[in-house]
């Protein structure tokens, strides 16, 4: 029995996922360069949603000219809260305290608190208002693809999810860049012996990240039309929920744990109020760490 | 800070005595108020540090047991008209339930995955809360809590209310100390810096660890009773995560491990975004760049177990501002 | 001129004194081997020269030019490789990666030439090019180490313990491999518990105890030293 409205939902609740599964894939590649947790990352997403609006509106671009700003955005965002929140805990470069318990806490609160800080100075510049994108820039047609209804925005979020991921990989498996980032992961102090730039190697992961938290922004308000500055609060929270369950340093493990959570949200939202389905990724978090303390996917070696 | 400490004697002087005789004479109904949200963030700071100061867990589910104890408190006076005594056991032996039965699965997890669950708790918490119409009144919030009652007096007025918090308070954090400074803390204090060495010893991690976390819960529940009195109201808002991060800056501007520190820590937490408040609402922006800043210029404050009085008092010594 | 010279280096780790006084030197082309005990300083010392540690006072020079205080990357830019205690590969990533990770600046066709120099040179890495650093055995893992460190092309190759925890047979081929490198024009200075072997392959030699330089001679005189011996040859 194939029932479209079920379909619909879980479908949307795909395309959910996948933003988180976005806004996961670069707080991974900052776990695993720094097994430090980017809490920041939140507000990287709301900037990228910001400067798609600026973009529509104040300049007037069509929606696809926004990327190169939105790009630039991230790239600013990720370089800034590497140098403010990251940068100053890496004043020794033994391997004692690059990836110790007290630097890996120290950055989790402080960028926590850039969080906090930069959340709090856009509510103060956009008033904490909901914004909308226009209705004619948003991403809004209706496509239907085999009885099932989405909208356009929902099959971009798609769209440009593959797209990230497979540049991702290529990235990280076959540029230099990529090797760099892999070597920092694996062996820190070995990466230092072997020449390579650790502070090149870790702006690199928070520009790749951030760019990536960015798009995420952009695409999501251009298919759900509209943006408040603590929009990325709760996409963080799913999204660093979707890198546990994922097992910290998977970044397909993330993926698939974002998507898992949005189908199970749009699942949740068919039986019970769509107020408590806000609780669903936690409830599936907590039981997937009662079962599988380390995640589902972790990486061997890790 | 090994010491059974004349210091402790002085906090108790201090809170007891000087800040109600400093309220009595230049004190409004707003400053007392204030001073009794400092208590209640000191207890709740003092139950944090236990956790993580101690057992080396961080965590960010503060309002789970602190809204607990609260809703807890608010549902029986209201409906039940307890008396002070019954709603601090019934706060503290239920957060102490509840802590022992979520804590059971989620102590055994390694330090951030333990970080998102707790992060994951705040928010079933807060979902329940505001969703629960028919038990919590929902979005609506909790009005009309009754005064603290103690057999059959009715304390009202800030300086009955400032007492009842005070001696609860103290009474926590005096409990906090002692299992710090015991043989349980250390024993605490060596699971976190090598679980297997501790185990080589004979110690269990895990039922340390669940130890800290219910009595960290049971305190926590306590000082949400205090609080469910001292406001008469409550809200979903009161218990949204950021307050849990609130809980978190006071312990790391106080000092990870330092008692008086969370005293320190709870004033400024609390007092800096009131200065804000003529500035707009700046309150969540106050308390997150304080936390930066914290964790920037004091950063002993955040891994090793130092006072932070003795550190403002080295500070100010080596600026020549005080003479030795 | 001496290729490295360190001038009375100074290291301290808060109020500890870890090194103090240490004055060595490496000619070019030179084979010299640093000796002592468990926990004097060789690691430390090996670690401060690559960048890793900062000098609380003396001077590090290569090639006449300071290097002291520059970070790891800049001092292996400037042509001082190590291939470290412990290894510290990079386990999950390939052979093939492991070489290419430790190469600097060179195009494609250079990177080839380097690698297929260091394949032949250690046979063995080109028959697991494809397999994970984590997965050879301890001989191996050696063997990838320094021909990660000299994919970087050094003047000067660093090696702290090549022969800890191999079999007799594994490290009489490693120090085969050292002699060869060393004949290829790149200066050694080497760190290694087995004074005796050490000895036999060095040139000239040093002998730290306690943070401090307390001997150092040819390598010829040291072997026939009887304070050596009786120190750190007597049971070996």
């Amino acid at each position: 029995m194939f029932d479209s409205f079920v379909a619909g939902q879980l479908a949307i609740g795909a395309s959910v996922g996948l933003t988180y599964a976005l806004v996961a894939i670069g707080f991974t590649l900052i776990y695993r360069v720094l097994s430090a947790v980017n809490f920041a990352h939140g507000e990287v997403y709301t900037l990228g949603a910001f400067a798609t609006l600026v973009a529509v509106t104040t300049l007037k671009a069509p929606p696809l000219a926004a990327v190169p700003l939105v790009i630039v955005v991230g790239l600013a965002a990720g370089l800034g809260i590497e140098r403010v929140a990251f940068r100053p805990f890496r004043r020794f470069t033994d391997e004692a305290s690059l990836k110790s318990r007290a630097v890996r806490e120290a950055t989790l609160l402080s960028s926590l608190a850039l969080g906090i800080v930069g959340r709090e100075a856009m509510d103060q510049v956009w008033h904490g208002q909901w914004l909308a994108i226009p209705q004619d820039k948003m991403l809004n047609q209706p496509v239907n693809l085999g009885g099932v209804m989405l909208s356009a925005g929902e099959l971009a979020i798609a769209g440009l999810s593959l797209v990230l991921l497979v540049g991702l990989q290529w990235l990280l498996l076959r540029t230099r860049v990529g090797l760099e980032i892999r070597a920092v992961s694996s062996n820190l102090v070995g990466a230092q012996f072997s020449g390579i730039d650790i502070n090149r190697v870790v702006l690199a992961t928070f520009a790749v990240g951030s760019i990536l938290g960015a798009l995420a922004g952009m695409v999501v308000s251009l298919a759900y039309g509209s943006i408040q500055s603590s929009m990325g609060l709760t996409v963080v929270l799913k999204a660093f929920v979707a890198m546990v369950i994922g097992g910290l340093t998977s970044i397909p493990g993330a993926v698939v744990a974002g998507v898992l959570i949005g189908v199970a949200e749009g699942a949740a939202s068919l039986w019970v109020a769509s107020a408590w389905t806000e609780m669903v990724a936690y409830v599936l978090l907590i039981f997937t760490l009662i079962f599988f303390p380390r995640g589902l996917f972790r990486r061997r070696g890790a | 800070m090994n010491r059974p400490l004349p210091l402790g004697w002085l906090l108790a002087a201090v809170i007891l005595v000087v800040v109600p005789a400093a309220l009595w004479l230049f004190g409004s109904a707003y400053a007392a108020r204030l001073a009794q949200l400092v208590l209640i963030t000191a207890l709740l700071a003092a139950a944090l540090n236990l956790l993580i100061g101690t057992a080396g867990l961080l965590s960010l589910d503060t309002v789970v047991y602190y809204g607990f104890g609260a809703y807890l408190t608010a549902i029986l006076s209201t409906n039940y008209g307890t008396t002070l005594p019954t709603e601090i056991l019934a706060a503290a032996a239920a957060g102490a339930l509840l802590g022992g039965l979520i804590g059971w699965p989620l102590v055994r997890l390694a330090s951030i995955f333990f970080a998102v669950a707790t992060m994951g708790l705040a928010t079933i918490f807060h979902t329940t809360v505001l969703n629960w119409v028919d038990l919590t009144r929902g979005p609506m919030g909790y009005r009309g809590i009754p005064a603290f009652k103690l057999g059959e007096f009715t304390i009202d007025g800030w300086a009955g209310n400032y007492y009842v918090i005070a001696v609860v308070v103290l009474g926590g954090v005096w409990i906090v100390h002692r299992l710090t400074h015991s043989y349980y803390g250390n024993a605490m204090r060596a699971a976190r810096e090598d679980e297997d060495c501790a185990r080589a010893m004979g110690l269990s991690p895990h039922a340390l660890k669940l130890q800290a976390y219910a009595v960290h819960a049971s305190l926590m529940s306590v000082a949400g009773a205090l609080y469910a009195h001292a406001n008469n109201f409550l809200s979903p808002d009161n218990f949204v995560l950021l307050e849990s991060g609130l809980t978190l800056t006071a312990v790391v501007v106080g000092g990870l491990g330092s008692l008086p520190g969370a005293f320190i820590g709870a004033l400024v937490v609390v007092l800096v975004p009131e200065l804000l408040r003529p500035l707009g609402n700046l309150r969540a922006f106050g308390f997150g760049m304080i936390l930066f800043l914290s964790i920037l210029f004091l950063p002993r404050g955040l891994w090793s177990e130092v006072s932070s009085l003795a550190f403002v008092r080295r500070h100010l010594f080596r600026e020549g501002w005080l003479k030795r | 001129m001496n290729l490295l010279s360190v001038e009375s280096l100074d290291l301290r780790f808060g109020d500890r004194n870890v090194l103090s006084g240490i004055s060595l030197a490496v000619p070019a082309n030179g084979l010299v081997a640093i000796l002592g005990r468990n926990g004097v300083g060789k690691t430390t010392l090996l670690r401060t020269i690559s960048g890793l540690y900062r000098p609380a006072a003396g001077r590090i020079a290569f090639d006449g030019e300071s290097i002291g205080g520059l970070p790891p990357h800049k001092v292996v830019a400037r042509g001082i490789a190590q291939a470290p205690e412990g290894r510290q590969l990079f386990a999950d990533l390939s052979v093939e990666e492991n070489l290419r990770a430790g190469a600097r600046g060179m195009n494609q066709a250079a990177y080839r030439r380097e690698r297929d120099r260091l394949r032949a040179m250690f046979p063995i890495l080109d028959e697991r090019s494809t397999q994970l650093a984590g997965s050879l055995s301890g001989g191996e893992q050696q063997m990838l180490c320094i021909a990660r460190a000299l994919m970087a092309r050094p003047r000067l190759l660093l090696l702290d313990e090549p022969s800890l925890g191999l079999a007799p047979k594994m490290v009489a081929r490693v120090f085969e491999k050292i002699d060869a490198i060393r004949a290829g024009g790149v200066a050694v200075l080497l760190v290694e518990q087995n004074a005796r072997l050490a000895l036999m392959h060095a040139d000239h030699a040093y002998v730290l105890d306690q943070g401090r330089m307390v001997l150092e001679g040819p390598a010829r005189a040291l072997i026939a030293d009887e304070r050596v011996v009786a120190a750190y040859l007597g049971g070996a």
